[in-house]
């Protein structure tokens, strides 16, 4: 019984020496991206966005982001793709993405549950119609924008209702993390 | 050196106080197998040696409320109950998992289905390495010899507590005092908020790493289920996640010790081998599939961070550590582990007493001692005698209920949990403008935790949870965490730029709470 005692011990020892090996050797830096503690972190010179993930494409408000899709929407469908194929699919990916931004950035406003609801739905039907989007390297036809621009005019007239208060955008890091911060 | 060792301390102090309640209710539940249920009953209600055997267990796991400290007590009574060491460790693996209040919780995240698909891998986890070890070890089953049931009565009710209290000052303290120590040490291995940047999904090691930091960890299943919550909000690996919720809440290091003392190293290793195998298995299996797609990833999280060192060396706390720890224990510990730590404390006394007391007399002789027959029939006309495994099953059933039943309380209704949530917020906000980031950072997590139990009680109490409150929630929740790092940063930090989250959050909450109060 005593012996049996002493080697589960060992056993548990050993698991846990096992264990201490693997983070030593992760955060001794043969591992993925460790770092030592907060400040540290803080001080590597990544602002707060981009230590969120906040990507610098993201708009600040929802009036911005409806914008942003007419103007990018405009410009995706005018570009002539021959020179930068990649450059073309970067710029549906970033559309794409604050198509998928807007139902957040339309709660993060001052929007009604209605009005919320109809921006909700003109997302998904968007996000519908670009699927695929992202994969092409080619400018929209004219019956594409025409349609995507449909959606993008419905969701005109709630830019004032979403935005009843003054609206400054932060400018941390220079990013677009923090949106809708406000001085009131 | 001093912060690395009262580190331990605190860390290990968290883990007792968080599992009490777990650990007591682990102890009624082995009372009641023990004392009522008796041998042969519980085997028949766990079953042993069959793949069936090893789905009852699983069931009985997710519905009974445990942690993989509290399973201590109960599968050594399972194991004296002469049931296969695949079922045991089905349990033992299950149980801890899921509990109706983290089930809950994990039901209202924005992607349900990815808890459904945990629980379904738990599943194939224990069936998978129950059979396999059951097929190389066939004959496990071990009776031991089993004390006389005590006659119906006050007497059957002392008899269970007895039982409690013998359990708990018993070895199964030692086990469970393995496993809190367990993660006294992790922290020593893990600096402080050294987990922030890890458990990326673009990381083929994260689940790696997470193995080698869940087994020593101790989770609660809300715990689990509250961190597995932030690393689907933060595009955390979802294997790593899936591992957390198996071996940080399903296992530590005490039960391990029990598994080899009761088994022998051997089939200790073979059985870990094998859960290891297929747990890391489906965890790379998952990651893809199970990933949510609308999520933007953040190289950030706190998720982890009570693994970690509590202390940075370089700024140790003013009032020395012993009072640091003092008070943060204090502003941390809930109602409900109070009154955990108190009956577990209670009974591990009136074990001890029990053992001294043996010497001179046996309270077991005294109530196994034979009814004197005095000719009188027993009792009132409306007593009736049931069998004692009849009230084990009710008695489980009660806790079961008890817990869905604490489901209402845990998750008040919308305007209870939005009068919380606003207490909390100003109490948050207010410290992030004047500067005090220990108490901000103390409050936003309270917040966070308020925010999650508004939703989870509205889903409760409806059955569904709108869009547009969900949400508004998220957008709260994203205006806390940035609050929250720019608090981290100290002195050093832009107090505009404070001010201004904190009027963001403060807009975000006004929101999410007419989101909750209007009529729709």
């Amino acid at each position: 019984m005593k012996r049996q005692l002493q080697r589960s011990v060992w056993v548990s020892l050993g698991i846990l020496m096992l264990q201490a090996l693997v983070l030593l050797i992760h955060f001794a830096g043969c591992g993925p991206s460790a770092v030592d503690s907060p400040t540290d972190q803080s001080k590597a010179g990544s602002s707060l966005e981009e230590s969120h993930g906040v990507a610098a494409h993201k708009p600040h408000s929802f009036g911005e982001a409806v914008e942003a899709l007419e103007t990018r929407v405009i410009a995706l469908s005018t570009t002539d793709s021959a020179g930068d194929q990649e450059g073309m699919s970067t710029k549906f990916a970033e559309l794409a993405d604050i198509v998928r931004w807007l139902p957040e950035l339309a709660a993060d406003s001052d929007l009604g549950r209605k009005d919320w609801t109809t921006a909700q739905g003109v997302a998904k039907r968007l996000e519908t119609e670009m699927e695929g989007w992202s994969q092409r390297s080619t400018p929209l036809t004219a019956a594409e924008l025409q349609k995507f621009l449909d959606g993008v005019t419905a969701l005109k007239p709630l830019i004032a209702l979403s935005d009843r208060y003054r609206v400054t955008p932060q400018t941390h890091g220079g990013g677009a993390g923090a949106q809708g911060a406000t001085a009131e | 050196m001093d912060a690395i060792v009262w580190g331990v301390v605190l860390r290990t102090a968290q883990a007792s106080v968080q599992a009490a309640p777990f650990i007591f209710t682990g102890l009624c539940v082995m009372g009641m197998l023990h004392r009522l249920m008796g041998q042969a009953h519980t085997k028949r209600l766990f079953g042993s040696n069959s793949t069936a055997s090893l789905v009852q267990s699983w069931v009985i796991g997710m519905l009974l409320p445990g942690c993989s400290l509290g399973v201590i007590p109960i599968v050594k009574q399972l194991r004296r109950s002469g049931i296969a060491v695949g079922t045991i460790f089905a349990f033992a693996l299950s149980s801890p998992l899921f509990d109706p209040l983290s089930l809950l919780y994990g039901l209202t995240l924005s992607k349900p289905l990815t808890i459904v698909a945990f629980a379904g891998c738990s599943l194939v986890v224990v069936t998978l390495s129950g059979s396999l070890f059951d097929w190389l070890f066939p004959n496990t089953e071990q009776t031991s010899e089993e004390p006389p049931l005590t006659a119906p009565g006050v007497k059957r009710l002392l008899a269970i507590l007895v039982a409690m209290a013998r359990e708990a000052a018993s070895g199964s303290l030692g086990l469970i005092a393995m496993g809190l120590v367990g993660v006294g040490l992790l922290s020593i291995a893990l600096p402080l908020g050294s987990l922030q940047a890890t458990m990326a999904h673009e990381n083929p090691y994260s689940p790696l790493l997470m193995t080698a930091v869940a087994l020593p960890a101790y989770a609660t299943p809300m715990t689990a289920m509250g961190q597995l919550g932030s690393m689907f909000q933060h595009g955390n690996s979802i294997g790593a996640a899936f591992i957390l919720l198996t071996l940080g809440a399903g296992m530590n290091l005490g039960l391990l010790t029990w598994m080899v003392r009761e088994y022998g190293w051997r089939k200790a290793a073979v059985w870990f081998g094998l859960i290891l195998a297929i747990v890391l298995g489906l965890s790379y299996g998952i990651e893809r599939p199970l990933y949510p797609k609308d999520i933007e990833p953040a190289d950030h999280t706190h998720a982890f961070d009570i693994y970690c060192r509590p202390f940075d060396s370089s700024s140790p706390p003013s009032a020395g550590y012993p009072a640091e720890i003092w008070r943060r224990l204090q502003m941390d510990t809930q109602i409900h582990e109070r009154w955990g730590l108190m009956a577990w404390f209670g009974l591990i006394a009136m074990g001890l007493a029990l053992k001294a007391l043996d010497r001179v007399w046996s309270v077991e002789d005294w109530l196994n001692r034979p009814r004197v027959q005095t000719g009188k029939p027993y009792g009132l006309r409306y007593d009736l005698v049931l069998p004692g495994w009849v009230l084990a099953l009710a008695g489980m059933g009660a806790i079961v209920a008890a817990s869905v039943v604490g489901c209402f309380a845990y998750y008040p209704q919308p305007e209870e949990a939005l009068e919380e949530l606003g207490t909390a917020k100003i109490e948050a906000l207010q410290a992030a403008l004047a500067g005090n980031s220990e108490h901000a950072l103390h409050w936003i997590p309270i917040c966070e935790s308020w925010n999650r139990r508004l939703q989870v009680g509205a889903y409760l109490r409806t059955g569904r949870l709108g869009e547009f409150e969900r949400m508004k929630s998220r957008v709260f929740q994203n205006k806390l965490e940035l609050l929250e790092h720019l608090v981290e940063d100290g002195p050093e930090v832009d107090r505009e730029l404070v001010r201004k989250q904190v009027v963001a959050a403060q807009r975000a909450y006004s929101r999410l709470r007419a989101a909750y109060l209007e009529k729709e």
